[in-house]
């Protein structure tokens, strides 16, 4: 059965894609999560169905009343499949909080920029996404909400060590934070690899996809902190941003280059990109990201007066096979997902 | 070239990780990419796919590091920890890079220290503490300062000067910020 709660979201615009933001048009978005764990207790890969259970009671009891509105509370263990990949597709959570047996639970704000994931790889994981270049005022948020909860909760932690993880590459800080950057003309400029080489040596990872040409899923980069020992959150925080900064300036001198030299190349991209979307009856989910990716760019450079950011940041959701299941005209070959995505795709760009 | 997960299928996804200044590339069939139909998604869908297809490998700095400390005379090649609060084993330690509940640091403590420096960009938490109720900014400062302390000993030991004078520096900065707090007029209620 399907959950109600989740029955709203897959036509909502998700909280982290902003129509408009602080460097909304090359960063994405910006994400903190931060691990903590009840002291004395197994981690939740060790742990039996009564002790994840017991975990989440005490969890949600002592997050209920930290936010304004009420969380929204979902059990994961209740969902059926598509109930669960519609909260994956919006980056709600991770498939990790899926092998659970039992007391996996979300908790989360109605505008879902906000959420705890109960009994993760950790017993907490609080996370924060705010659209565009927001990693202070994500931090912010968070730190706010696991204060509160530190008051009422017995937290593992070590003074040399700092959180005590089920995973060790997260002690410390315990805090992962993350942007992710959508790259198109480096990618076009095939500088990508010489824009992203060396950010392993200041202990950032870059996650990304840039196989032979056409196999680039949507030129999206998640550049994120590798360590979370040895340096204060504010100085994680710091260090990515300046990194983050640098990466969005190449890709802005990358994209005035094409526009100055290299027009009728980067129209012709552009162009055919916007073709296939408007005229293809089959759609592959990487064909319809790289094209969306290419489209948006152009939205980005004012190059169509005719398609909004809106409809674009839309897109990129709804072509999922999860939010196609949901949203999409039902396939007249069953089965046959591309063709609905196709289908989704041509309505949503010709409707204004 | 064939396919990474099922070594049957000629690979036709090429995946690439760059993490470390090293970048490490997944090739995967379409099967086996149907296999994990969140691949389809929105730039993190593959991210994670990543995550999944690199934690099927054992943790390559966690274990190259925990080789090491086989080999150091305290720990015998074979010599296997069992926590005595979860029971969680060193091998299993070693084989999910995960440990079973948060004592699981002290029983492993042998394995999991050295493995640090690979893994982080120091050895020493010097960030946020849960606030327990009752805690004042001075037990904050003092149990910081101990911390820091302890940790100079042993670089000491090691006779890691680089690491000590780093160190050094903290303690300094820190008990140089918490005079300045001190100096501050009407800054302490
Ligand atoms: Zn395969
Ligand atoms: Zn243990």
């Amino acid at each position: 059965m399907s959950n109600p709660l989740i029955a709203e979201l897959p036509a909502q615009p998700v909280g982290w894609l902003a129509d408009s933001g602080p460097d909304e048009d090359i960063a994405i978005s910006s994400r903190i999560r931060l691990a903590r764990n009840l002291a004395g207790r197994p981690f939740p890969v060790h742990a039996t169905d009564e002790e994840l259970s017991a975990v989440a009671d005490r969890v949600i009891t002592a997050a209920a009343g930290i936010t304004e509105k009420p969380w929204w509370r979902i059990d994961i263990c209740e969902l059926d499949g598509t109930d669960r990949m519609i909260l994956f597709e919006r980056r709600l959570v991770s498939r990790e909080l899926f092998k659970r047996p039992a007391g996996a639970h979300l908790l989360m704000e109605p505008d879902e920029q906000t959420g705890i994931m109960v009994n993760e790889e950790d017993h907490i994981r609080l996370q924060s996404l705010l659209p565009g270049l927001q990693l202070a005022e994500a931090y912010e948020k968070i730190d706010r909400v696991d204060c509160v909860l530190a008051e009422k909760l017995d937290i593992a932690y070590d003074d040399k060590l700092g959180f005590l993880t089920s995973c060790p590459t997260n002690l410390g800080t315990a805090m992962r934070a993350s942007v992710m950057l959508h790259l198109p003309a480096l990618v076009l400029e095939n500088r990508i690899a010489g824009a992203v080489q060396g950010i392993g040596q200041l202990g950032l990872t870059v996650r990304g996809i840039f196989g032979e040409g056409s196999d680039n899923r949507g030129n999206l980069f998640q550049i994120s902190n590798q360590s979370t020992l040895g340096e204060s959150e504010p100085e994680i925080i710091d260090r990515l941003g300046r990194v983050i900064a640098k990466l969005i300036d190449h890709e802005k001198n990358a994209r005035r280059r094409l526009l100055d030299s290299r027009m009728n190349f980067l129209l012709d991209k552009i162009g055919r990109a916007y073709g296939c979307l408007r005229n293809a009856y089959i759609l592959s989910a990487g064909e319809a990201l790289n094209a969306l990716s290419l489209l948006r760019l152009g939205v980005d450079l004012k190059m169509f007066d005719h398609v909004s950011i809106h409809t674009v940041n839309n897109l990129f959701v709804r072509i999922n096979p999860a939010h196609l299941s949901k949203l999409g005209p039902p396939a007249t070959d069953p089965g046959n997902i591309d063709a609905a995505r196709a289908t989704l795709v041509r309505t949503m760009l010709r409707e204004k | 070239m064939l396919c990474n997960m099922c070594g049957k299928n000629e690979a036709t996804i090429h995946i690439e990780e760059i993490s470390d200044g090293e970048s490490k590339t997944i090739h995967l069939c379409g099967e086996c990419m149907a296999k994990h139909p969140q691949l389809g998604g929105v730039g993190v869908s593959p991210f994670n796919l990543a995550e999944i297809v690199f934690n099927l490998a054992k943790k390559p700095s966690l274990e190259k590091d925990a080789k090491k400390s086989d080999d150091a005379p305290e720990a015998a090649p074979d010599e296997v920890i069992v926590c005595p609060s979860c029971s969680w084993t060193s091998r299993e330690l070693k084989s999910t890079g995960l440990l079973g509940c948060p004592d699981c640091y002290r029983a492993f403590a042998k394995v999991i220290e050295p493995a640090l420096t690979a893994m982080h960009r120091g050895t020493v938490h010097t960030g946020k503490r849960p606030r327990t109720i009752g805690m004042t900014a001075d037990d904050e400062f003092k149990i910081r300062l101990s911390a820091l302390r302890r940790e100079l000993n042993e670089t000491i030991k090691a006779e890691n000067y680089e690491q000590s004078a780093i160190i050094r520096d903290r303690i300094a900065e820190l008990t140089g910020a918490r005079d300045r707090i001190a100096a501050a007029p009407g800054d302490l209620s």
